[in-house]
């Protein structure tokens, strides 16, 4: 329990640091067990702020089409070292292929994954965090409205199905054609009502003064504590620390 | 006592259609509610919409006349500069809350009005405490109850401590229990001296009101105390059918 307040309770600036950090030397190193050890960082961080490896490879789970898909890309355009399946004369697979492929895949999986960091802070307190970092405040709401709205577009989404399919329209076992159709139905409805739901918002936020002045006061507080100074000079020192070691390694 | 609100010959079209409603005047003073009421489509909405600046700003129309809250015309002012003097609650609550948190909704409006920060915390204990509501303040107004919703919108609206308060048939979707509550504060309001604007298609549930404005039609059909306008047959007949 421990544990989880001590990442819990960070201030969200820290947490930004470390995010920063991790992508960034994602980016920087190329080699896949760099990146694996990246990645596997960015498990234990979050696992001790309370995201387990089973959630976050649930979340994950909706990204594997694409890395499947820049699996067969990077082997196919970047082929390297020994054929592993040749169609004719074309090398399919190649080991040096597969190599990158994973190299990139690795990459987006630290970035996302260490970008769940910032989910073990409230949303308020990480709009105090963006403000704190001299984000007008206005920008910092708009990304939590971002956060608010994004699954009730999931929502409207799923709900259009449902409306669809209630109609009789088995979309599972439609061609891909008509699928395409469908989905092509419910994008602008929904888009619209989206768009309708944020100006209603956006009206509903003036009316009770949203920007009636350039600044604004807060009723939480954020103050950096000991503990996030020490991770975050820690954060910048290993991070320069293992960019160096990586970079004269080469 | 001089009024909060002052509407004056006020008329307003959406673009490409006929005149909603035409030329509607009343004043309305501290303490006073005014119970707005008409059939569906007859502009009750949009009328609630022009009483707190969001019609001609935020809204695309022709509007013609004007709405003097505390003295100032809404026309010279920001919606935001308007919202400190008046606040709405809409008739959907979704839009309304989008903050994780009950306590940030009530201490959003506040905030705005750059309060310090005991100050903040003060103004929500007092609206909670007034609302009921101090238990679910923890809690996300996404998963609560559709009254404790209305309620929350309400409350949020108070925090900023506005003269006039607009009410747009935040009951309507309500069981009756729970708009036997809302009601309960809307009374507690009014005694604190705050100036009410109730719409409502229901007339059941204007009986708080002082006073009670018939729209239909695009036009006002009559202005006049409810015992009244309950007793005039014909009109409610006209109107309601």
């Amino acid at each position: 329990m421990r544990r989880l307040e001590l990442v819990k309770t960070l201030d969200p600036r820290t947490k930004l640091l470390l995010v920063v950090v991790i992508s960034t030397l994602s980016i920087v190193v190329t080699d896949v067990l760099w990146q694996l050890g990246l990645f596997l960082f960015s498990l234990g961080l979050l696992h001790l702020g309370g995201i387990g490896p089973v959630k976050v490879f649930s979340r994950l789970r909706r990204f594997l089409v694409l890395f499947a898909a820049v699996l067969a890309i990077q082997s196919l355009f970047a082929p390297a070292g020994d054929p592993l399946l040749t169609i004719g004369s074309l090398h399919v697979i190649t080991r040096g292929g597969l190599i990158k492929g994973a190299s990139v895949i690795l990459r987006m999986l630290t970035i996302i994954s260490s970008a769940m960091l910032l989910l073990t802070s409230g949303p308020m307190r990480l709009v105090l965090g963006l403000i704190h970092l001299r984000i007008p405040y206005e920008i910092a709401f708009m990304v939590l409205l971002a956060i608010r709205f994004l699954p009730v577009l999931g929502e409207e989404v799923r709900d259009a199905l449902t409306a669809i399919q209630l109609r009789g329209v088995r979309i599972k076992e439609i061609p891909l054609g008509q699928k395409i159709r469908v989905y092509t139905y419910i994008f602008m409805p929904v888009v619209v009502s989206a768009l309708l739901k944020a100006k209603k918002t956006a009206v509903a936020m003036e009316a009770r003064a949203f920007r009636a002045h350039t600044q604004r006061t807060y009723l939480d507080e954020l103050t950096l504590g000991r503990k996030d100074y020490a991770i975050m000079a820690a954060t910048l020192l290993t991070g320069c620390g293992l960019c160096t070691i990586y970079l004269l390694g080469r | 006592m001089s009024e909060v609100l002052a509407v004056r010959n006020l008329s307003f079209a959406y673009p490409g259609a006929e005149y909603l409603f035409e030329r509607v005047n009343f004043d309305l003073h501290p303490g006073e509610i005014l119970g707005v009421i008409g059939p569906s489509g007859c502009g009750k909405s949009t009328l609630a919409l022009a009483l707190c600046g969001i019609i001609p700003h935020s809204v695309e129309g022709n509007m013609q006349g004007d709405v003097l809250l505390l003295g100032e015309n809404t026309r010279n002012l920001t919606v935001p500069q308007i919202a400190t003097g008046a606040g709405i609650v809409f008739q959907d609550p979704e839009t309304q809350l989008f903050l994780p948190q009950i306590r940030h909704e009530l201490a959003f409006g506040p905030e705005n009005l750059c309060l310090p920060r005991k100050e903040i915390a003060r103004v929500i204990d007092e609206i909670a405490s007034m609302t009921v509501m101090e238990h679910l303040l923890a809690d996300n107004p996404n998963e609560i109850s559709g009254g404790q919703r209305q309620l929350v919108a309400l409350s949020a609206v108070l925090c900023m401590d506005p003269a006039l308060l607009v009410l747009d048939e935040i009951a309507s979707q309500l069981d009756e229990e729970s708009t036997a509550r809302i009601l309960e504060v809307i009374g507690q309001l009014r005694d604190k001296g705050k100036a009410i604007v109730m719409i409502d298609h229901n007339l059941a549930r204007l009986h708080l009101a002082d006073r009670i404005l018939v729209m239909g039609n695009g036009r006002i059909h009559a202005l006049g105390y409810p015992r009244d306008i309950l007793e005039n047959g014909a009109l409610l007949e006209h109107c309601f059918g």
